[in-house]
């Protein structure tokens, strides 16, 4: 490693290991969170060596992102290996790799992607520093404390809500009142970008309710 | 404990004592932190985050050191990092990792071993097409001066298929073909250096053709590694073989003809001897190891595989701008370099 850019580099990982770590658990990658932590330092030495001035992320919300996306290479090329060896018995390194992991990663991602922006922040930026740490979250995302705390109850409800469609509705219903219900658009719109007719989609969403509603009290 | 105040009926004090609830308070609110902490662990676990209270306990307190003294001081990064001390490099890595790892699944080197073998020997590939391009031009003089046939490079012109397995080198032969009675033509009384400023100059323009070759068949982007191959220089040491089954052998020693040693005269006769009367090329199964004279002829190609031409030769004379001795040596695998 360039020598130049090893105790920047350093300094940062002294700061932000724990953060990564707990970042790269969450996603349910306990068993190589050293190994996309290392991934993750290698990306931005590069980075640093091919832009000069460019400098790896401080705020929650970044490394958030960074982490997810070395998680999804990780997580990508898992996949690739389990197709091409799908007739054969999984290997012993996947025996604590859990299927879930990568489902409950799906899950994670499919939520995160469509919940509001500034929801999206809030619970990411909660998830990565921990329960204990919502002031130096809210202080870091430039909130006071309070705002914050009103503004991560929001996007647990709205998490908890689109898990359910996630969980209960097919995938296209599930995006439908996702689309719908955090989306910000009117229905004309979604049924504009959709190619729908007004009535047609809300015939599709009242079906979707009904799916809902019916497969929540299978659930109950 | 506390003085709820005092009863003034009968002039008397009384000290009344009521409860205080800090207990109950301390009580209650662990009961509410504990229900806080189930709710948000349940609420994580059903957007599927991972979260465990935990982490910070099992990573231990030394967590960031040990983790910095993996990254930074141990041999993983540094190993990737001297495999990738340019840009180029970590281009050709991501190629040639990809390419080899579909061509040689049953070689069981290490993704790392792979990655670092793959790269260099990709680079030197590159930059052996360029060096063999100066060497053919040395050939051409040397055949020319001698008032042989201009045949510099016989393992091109050989009819067998097996021996000119590259259609690039063949197009790449034909310029040098026709370049080459041009080169025979030129007298040997021009001073010293005008015939190496020349080859410079080709030497230069071939690289860029060579690019602009690659770049008209829509490679651009190798068409710019080959580019940028061709400037950068490469150690003779590091002149090893690359091939998957070579792989094992990757950190041994590396013979490398000690091309200081020869001298016009006895290389024009070494190429007349390995020539003579037929296109067979010769493998320099021994390598040159002498300082005295070269035992065996030092160009040919490999026995061990037919892509691998290496060529050693010196200068038909010395000019003045480069030091006494000074030759040139290429090895370069054709396959590898079509492939880029």
């Amino acid at each position: 490693m360039t020598i130049a850019l090893q105790p920047q580099l350093a300094a940062h990982l002294q700061r932000h290991a724990r953060k990564l770590h707990r970042m790269a658990c969450g996603f349910g990658r306990s068993r190589d969170a050293d190994d996309i932590i290392q991934t993750l330092y290698v990306r931005w030495w590069r980075r640093m060596r091919e832009e000069a001035g460019w400098s790896p992320p401080e705020s929650t919300v970044e490394l958030f992102v960074c982490v997810r996306r070395a998680a999804m290479d990780v997580v990508a090329k898992e996949q690739r290996m389990r197709a091409h060896t799908d007739e054969a018995p999984p290997p012993t390194v996947w025996a604590d790799s859990a299927e879930e992991s990568l489902f409950a990663f799906e899950r994670l991602q499919w939520i995160l992607s469509r919940l509001p922006s500034p929801l999206s922040d809030a619970l990411k930026a909660s998830l990565s520093a921990g329960r204990n740490a919502d002031a130096a979250v809210a202080s870091e995302l430039g909130l006071t404390t309070a705002t914050f705390t009103t503004r991560l109850f929001k996007a647990r409800r709205a998490a908890e809500e689109l898990a359910t469609y996630y969980e209960l509705l097919p995938l296209d219903h599930a995006e439908l009142l996702a689309e719908l219900r955090f989306g910000g658009k009117t229905r004309h719109q979604v049924a504009h970008e959709r190619g729908m007719m007004p009535d047609e989609l809300l015939a599709v969403c009242q079906e979707a309710a009904e799916a809902l509603e019916k497969n929540r009290k299978v659930a109950v | 404990m506390s003085a709820h105040g005092r009863k003034r009926g009968n002039g008397r004090a009384q000290l009344m004592l009521l409860r205080g609830g800090l207990d109950g308070a301390t009580r209650s609110g662990a009961v509410a932190v504990a229900a806080d902490d189930a709710d948000w662990q349940s609420f994580c676990a059903r957007i599927g985050w991972q979260e465990s209270f935990d982490v910070d306990h099992e990573v231990g307190d030394d967590y960031a050191d040990r983790l910095a003294e993996k990254i930074f001081g141990g041999a993983s990064l540094d190993g990737f990092a001297a495999s990738c001390s340019t840009a180029l490099r970590d281009n050709v890595i991501e190629l040639a990792v990809e390419r080899e790892a579909k061509a040689t699944k049953e070689v069981p080197v290490t993704a790392s071993a792979l990655r670092r073998a793959t790269a260099r020997g990709a680079l030197l590939a590159l930059t052996g097409v360029a060096a063999a391009a100066v060497v053919c031009f040395f050939g051409a003089s040397v055949f020319s001066s001698a008032g042989g046939t201009a045949r510099a490079v016989p393992v091109i012109d050989s009819p067998e298929p097996a021996l000119a397995p590259a259609p690039l080198v063949t197009e790449e032969a034909k310029p040098l073909e026709s370049a080459a009675p041009v080169e025979s033509a030129s007298p040997r009384t021009k001073p010293p250096g005008s015939l190496v400023a020349q080859r410079s100059s080709r030497h230069r323009s071939r690289g860029r053709a060579v690019a602009q070759q690659l770049g008209a068949a829509g490679q651009d982007h190798h068409a710019e590694v080959v580019q940028t191959a061709l400037s950068a220089p490469v150690p003779l040491a590091e002149m090893i073989d690359i091939r998957p089954g070579a792989l094992h052998d990757f950190d041994g020693p590396v013979t490398v003809p000690d091309v200081a040693s020869l001298t016009p005269r006895h290389v024009d006769a070494d190429l007349r001897a390995a020539t003579r009367g037929s296109s067979e090329p010769v493998a320099f199964s021994t390598p040159v190891t002498s300082r005295e004279r070269a035992p065996s002829p030092n160009w040919g190609l490999s026995s061990a595989s037919q892509r691998w031409y290496g060529m050693g030769l010196a200068p038909t004379y010395e000019p003045s701008s480069l030091p006494v001795g000074m030759a040139v040596m290429a090895q370069v695998d054709v396959g590898k370099a079509l492939k880029l």
